[in-house]
C-alpha cells in the first residue's frame, strides 16, 4: 500500500550535483538506509523526499499519492505528506511539553480530545515515555528527547516513517541500546522507513536493505550481508567495515578466480566475477577478520611470510600491522605472536578483486 | 495504472486555500507602502516646478539651481559640516573612553557608571537641548553661577561650537554602547597571548584592545555622523536667537518661517540630505564588510580580564563622576528643578522661587493635557502595531519561502538611511498626493504610521538576531508534521520569539515616546505630540510648562524603562 519510489531523482546546488540521478524503491513496512559519508548526497535525497527541499528532477511517489513530479511541476509541500522526519537534533518545542509536543500534530488532523489522549497515550507507551508527559524537553536526557521525537512522529501515524541520524547525539553505549531498540519498534509497527546514517554498524543491524550512496549516486542496493560481503567497488568495501586492499598483478586468470602476484611478495589466488585478462593491474579486498594467522611450517597456496610494524591492544583482540613487501595490511588475532615474522593464511574464497581504474 | 491510483486510498491532505502566500505578499506590499510612501513625493516634488498638487506643475530642475543660489547656501553647509565633525569627535572620544574604564578596568561603581552612560539613550534630544539651556545657556544656572564666582561669561553655547560640544555629549551614549557590546565580546586568549610574550597593559591596550575595537568605533563614527546631520533640536534651540543656520535649521526656517512655503526648494534640499545619507550608509556598509578580521567572538564564557588602574583608580573614578554629574545628572535634575520653580537663578534663594504653577498650566491648557495622552497612545498603540509588523517581516525575510524575501529584508532596513526629517516632509507631501488618504490627515494615525515606518530597521535589528539564534528544525519539524507555514509560524516561532519581541516593543517604545522630528510636519491642532509642543511654546519662550513638560517625558520613560525591565524581563540595550 504505501510503497516508496523514487525515480530519476536530481538536485543539483551551483555546480555541485548533490543527487544524480538516483531510483529505489522502499517496500510497504520495509527499512531501507541510505549510508555513505557526507557530502555524499543522503541528506539531500531525504529532503526531497520529506519536502523540505524541492529537487530539480525525477519522481517520488508514496502509495498512490505522487510527492513530486518534476515533469508535471508537482510538488506537494511537507506539511500536506503526511510522513514522520525524526531530526538529528530532536527539534523538539522547547516551549511545548512532552505532551503538547505530541498534541500538536494531532490538533492539526482536528482530532478530538478524548481520542488525542489515548493516543498520546499510546504514542508515549510505545517508546516508554508515559512518566514524563508533563515535563519540558530541556529536562530530558538525549536518549529521553530522541524517544519522544519518535514518539512525536508516529502519533499520527504517518505513511512513511524517515529518520535523520537520529541516534548520532546519542553516546557511544546508549546508541547500541537504541538501535536494537529501534529495530524492534520498527517491526512492531510496520511503517515504510527510510534511515539517514554515516554510521555502517548502525546500517548494518537495523535495515532491510541498505543503499550505500557515493558522490550523488546510489553506489549498490543491496541486504546488509551481500553490502558487507560482496561489495560492487572498492569504495563499498572500504566503507563498510575496515578492508585491506593489497596491489598486485593479475598472472593467471580462469573462469571464476585469478591468480595475483603480490609484487613478488606472494602469489594469491581469489575469486573474481570479472572477466580480467593477465597483465591487469588490481586491488584485492580482504577483511582483517578473515586473515588467520598460521604456524610457520605451514605450506599451501596463499599462505605467505609476512613482517609485524606495530602491535595495537583493542581489549578484545588485538591487530597487527604487518607487511608483506610493498603491501601493508591489518591481521586480527586473540594472541599476539612473539616474532616479528610470521605467516598468514588468506582463504581462497575471501578476497575480492577491483582492476585498480575502477577504484574511486 | 491511473485507475490504481484513483482507487487507493490517498493520505495526502487536500490543498486548502493557499493563506501562507496571501499572508506574505500582505506583508510585503504593506511594507513596501509604508516605506515607499514618503520618498516617491520627495523625488517627485523635487524635480517640479510648482506644488506637486498644483495641476500646472511640469517637470524642472529649477528647484537645484535655487538651492545652489540661495544666499548663505555656503555658510549653511560649512557649519553643517563643522558641526557634524565637532559632534561626532567629541561623542566617540568620550564613548570610547568610557567604554574602555567601565568595561575593561577595574574602575569603582562600574554597575552605577554603566547605567548613568546609557541613560540619555532614553531621552529625546530636545529634552536633552533644553536641559543644556536651563544648566549651561546664557542665563543658566551653572553658567550664572560661575559667572558670578569668575565675573566674565564663562562660555557661550550659541555658537557651531558650543552646539557641537552639546550633542557630541548628547551622542557620547550611542558610542559608549557599541564600544561596551564590543569589550564584553573580545577574546580573552588575544589579550593573554600578548601578555605572554611580554607586552605592557598600555601596550596591550593600544595595540589589541582598540584595534579590535575598531570595527564597533567605524559603525559608532558614521552613526553619530548621520545623527549629527540630521539633528534638528540642538541646532534650532542654541543656534535660533542668533540665526545661526545649519541644513536642517535651514530646512525647518524655509517650511515654517515662510507664508507659503517653497514646496520644490524644500524637496530639492531633502534629497541632497537623502544621497548624502544613503551615501554614508553605504560607506558604512563597505567599510564594515572585512569586519571579519576583527571577529573575535568564541562563544566562550570566559571574559577579558580587567586592566588594574592602580593608584589611578580613584582618579579615574574621580574625572568619571565629575563627568556624569555635569554631562547627565545636572542636566536632568536642572530641568526637573526648573519645572518647579518660577525662575531658576543662582541669584535667587531657591524656596522663594519654588511653584506648583508649571504643573497647573500643562492641567489648565488642554494642548499641553492632549500632547501627553497623544504621545503615551502613539507610543503605547503604536509600538504593538509596529512590532506585529516587525514580527511578521522578520519571519517572511528569514523563515519562508517567499519569493522575494531577500528584498523584502532590504526593503525593512532601508528607513534607517531617511532621516526623521525627510519622512516627515515626505508623508507631508504624500497627504496632498494621495487624497484618498486625507482623512488620515491630522490625526495621531498618521504620526504612527511615519514613526513605524521609521523605526522599522531599529525592531528588524532586534527581532532578526533572535530568529537567527532559533534552529530552523524546529519549525522544519513543524512542516513535516503538517502544520503550514502560518501555523508554524503562529504555534512555534512567534512564542519562541517572545523575548526578542518584548525587547522590540519596549525599543520601538522608547522611540516614539521621544520622536518629535517627524512629527514636526505632520502634527496638527488635535495631534500635537509631546516634542512638538515643547518646541512650539519654547519659541513663545514658556520656559516654565515645557520644563514642566519635559520633565513628565522624563518621568514616562524612567517609570517605563524601569517596569520593562523588572516585570517583563525585558533587556533594553544589551
Amino acid at each position: 500500500m504505501a510503497e516508496l519510489v523514487v525515480n530519476g531523482l536530481t538536485r543539483s546546488f551551483g555546480d555541485v550535483r548533490a543527487v544524480d540521478g538516483i531510483d529505489f524503491t522502499v517496500a510497504d513496512g520495509e527499512f531501507l538506509t541510505l549510508l555513505g559519508p557526507s557530502g555524499c548526497g543522503k541528506s539531500t535525497t531525504l529532503a526531497a523526499v520529506a519536502g523540505l527541499d524541492k529537487p530539480d528532477g525525477g519522481r517520488i511517489t508514496l502509495g498512490s499519492d505522487v510527492f513530486f513530479d518534476a515533469a508535471d511541476g508537482t510538488f506537494v509541500p511537507s506539511e500536506r505528506r503526511e510522513i514522520g522526519l525524526v531530526f538529528q537534533s530532536y527539534a523538539l518545542w522547547p516551549h511545548l511539553t512532552v505532551r503538547q509536543n505530541l498534541e500538536f500534530p494531532l490538533k492539526l488532523r482536528n482530532i478530538k480530545r478524548k481520542d488525542r489522549a489515548q493516543r498520546i497515550e499510546e504514542a508515549l507507551g510505545l517508546v516508554e515515555m508515559t512518566a514524563y508527559a508533563d515535563r519540558y524537553p530541556h529536562a530530558l536526557s538525549g536518549g529521553q528527547q530522541q524517544r519522544v521525537a519518535l514518539a512525536r512522529t508516529l502519533v499520527y501515524r504517518p505513511g512513511l516513517l524517515l529518520l535523520d541520524e537520529p541516534l548520532s547525539n546519542l553516546d557511544a553505549k546508549l546508541r547500541e541500546r537504541a538501535r536494537t531498540w529501534l529495530r524492534h519498534l520498527q517491526s512492531h509497527v510496520r511503517v515504510t522507513t527510510v534511515y539517514v546514517t554515516h554510521d555502517q554498524a548502525e546500517a548494518l543491524a537495523l535495515s532491510d536493505r541498505i543503499a550505500v550512496m557515493n558522490g550523488g549516486k546510489i553506489a549498490q542496493l543491496a541486504d546488509p550481508h551481500t553490502i558487507y560481503d560482496r561489495p560492487a567497488d572498492a569504495f563499498i568495501a572500504d566503507f563498510i567495515g575496515s578492508s585491506n586492499f593489497l596491489c598486485g598483478t593479475v598472472t593467471e586468470a580462469d573462469h571464476g578466480t585469478v591468480k595475483v602476484d603480490l609484487d613478488g611478495a606472494a602469489a594469491l589466488i581469489a575469486p573474481s566475477a570479472r572477466p580480467l585478462t593477465a597483465g591487469t593491474r588490481v586491488r584485492v579486498s580482504v577483511r582483517p577478520e578473515q586473515i588467520e594467522i598460521v604456524e610457520p611450517g605451514t605450506a599451501g597456496p596463499n599462505v605467505f611470510p609476512v613482517t609485524i610494524e606495530e602491535r595495537t591492544f583493542l581489549g578484545a583482540y588485538n591487530t597487527l600491522e604487518v607487511k608483506a613487501g610493498e603491501n601493508a595490511f591489518r591481521v586480527e588475532c586473540r594472541r599476539v605472536p612473539d616474532t616479528d615474522m610470521i605467516h598468514v593464511h588468506i582463504p581462497e574464497t575471501a578476497g575480492i578483486v577491483f582492476p585498480e581504474t575502477a577504484s574511486r | 495504472m491511473a485507475i490504481d491510483a484513483l482507487s487507493a486510498p490517498s493520505r495526502v491532505r487536500a490543498r486548502r486555500f493557499d493563506r501562507n502566500t496571501a499572508i506574505q505578499i500582505l506583508v510585503a506590499l504593506t511594507t513596501l507602502a509604508l516605506v515607499v510612501f514618503p520618498i516617491v513625493p520627495v523625488l517627485y516634488q523635487a524635480v517640479l516646478d510648482r506644488p506637486l498638487y498644483d495641476a500646472n506643475a511640469s517637470l524642472s530642475l529649477g528647484n537645484f539651481v535655487r538651492l545652489l543660489d540661495t544666499p548663505r547656501m555656503g555658510e549653511v553647509l560649512q557649519n553643517t559640516a563643522y558641526f557634524a565633525v565637532l559632534t561626532t569627535v567629541i561623542a566617540q572620544v568620550i564613548g570610547v573612553v568610557t567604554a574602555i574604564l567601565v568595561g575593561r578596568t577595574d574602575i569603582p561603581g562600574r554597575a552605577f557608571f554603566g547605567e548613568m552612560l546609557l541613560w540619555p539613550l532614553f531621552l529625546s534630544h530636545l529634552v536633552i537641548a533644553f536641559g543644556w539651556f536651563t544648566m549651561y545657556g546664557p542665563s543658566g544656572y551653572v553658567t550664572m553661577f560661575v559667572r558670578g564666582i569668575i565675573g566674565v561669561e564663562p562660555w557661550n553655547l550659541y555658537t557651531v561650537t558650543g552646539m557641537g560640544i552639546a550633542a557630541g555629549i548628547a551622542q557620547a551614549p550611542l558610542a559608549y554602547l557599541y564600544c561596551i557590546v564590543a569589550t564584553r565580546n573580545a577574546d580573552p586568549n588575544l589579550e593573554d597571548a600578548a601578555r605572554t610574550v611580554g607586552a605592557s597593559p598600555f601596550r596591550i591596550l593600544t595595540r589589541i584592545t582598540l584595534p579590535l575595537m575598531r570595527p564597533a568605533i567605524i559603525f559608532g563614527v558614521i552613526m553619530n555622523f548621520v545623527i549629527a546631520i540630521e539633528m534638528l533640536s540642538i541646532p534650532l534651540v542654541f543656534g535660533g536667537p542668533l540665526q545661526i543656520e545649519l541644513f536642517t535649521t535651514y530646512l525647518y526656517h524655509e517650511v515654517f518661517g515662510q507664508t507659503t512655503p517653497d514646496y520644490g526648494l524644500v524637496a530639492a534640499a531633502s534629497l541632497v540630505l537623502l544621497l548624502l545619507v544613503v551615501g554614508l550608509m553605504v560607506l558604512q556598509g563597505r567599510l564594515m564588510r572585512n569586519n571579519q578580521r576583527f571577529v573575535t567572538v568564541g562563544g566562550k564564557a570566559s571574559r577579558p580580564r580587567r586592566f588594574t588602574l592602580g593608584r589611578w583608580r580613584w582618579v579615574a573614578f574621580g574625572v568619571l563622576l565629575a563627568y556624569v554629574v555635569l554631562a547627565v545628572i545636572v542636566i536632568l535634575g536642572g530641568l526637573i528643578l526648573r519645572s518647579f520653580t518660577v525662575f531658576l537663578s543662582p541669584l535667587m534663594p531657591l524656596w522663594e522661587v519654588l511653584t506648583f504653577d508649571n504643573y497647573q498650566m500643562l492641567l489648565s491648557y488642554p494642548v499641553y493635557m492632549r500632547s501627553i495622552w497623544n504621545t503615551i497612545a502613539i507610543a503605547t498603540v503604536g509600538a504593538a502595531i509596529g512590532t506585529v509588523l516587525i514580527a511578521l517581516v522578520a519571519i517572511v525575510a528569514n523563515r519562508s519561502e517567499f519569493r522575494w524575501r531577500r528584498q523584502l529584508e532590504y526593503v525593512a532596513i532601508l528607513p534607517r538611511a531617511i532621516p526623521g526629517f525627510i519622512a516627515g516632509i515626505g508623508i507631508f507631501y504624500a497627504m496632498s498626493l494621495f487624497p484618498p488618504l486625507g482623512w488620515l490627515r491630522n490625526t495621531i494615525w498618521l504620526l504612527m504610521i511615519a514613526y513605524i515606518m521609521r523605526y522599522l530597521p531599529t525592531g528588524y535589528g532586534a527581532v532578526s538576531p533572535a530568529l537567527a539564534q532559533l534552529g530552523a528544525d524546529l519549525d522544519r519539524s513543524a512542516r513535516t508534521v503538517g502544520a503550514d507555514w502560518w501555523r508554524t509560524s503562529r504555534s512555534i516561532v512567534l512564542p519562541l520569539l517572545t523575548p526578542a519581541l518584548f525587547s522590540c516593543y519596549a525599543l520601538l517604545f522608547i522611540h516614539f515616546l521621544k520622536e518629535y522630528v517627524t512629527a514636526v510636519f505632520l502634527f496638527a491642532p488635535g495631534s500635537e505630540v509631546i516634542g512638538t509642543t515643547m518646541l512650539q511654546f519654547w519659541t513663545n519662550g514658556d520656559n516654565g510648562p515645557v520644563s514642566a513638560l519635559a520633565s513628565v517625558q522624563i518621568l514616562i520613560t524612567v517609570v517605563f524603562v524601569t517596569a520593562a525591565r523588572k516585570i517583563l524581563g525585558v533587556k533594553i540595550y544589551g
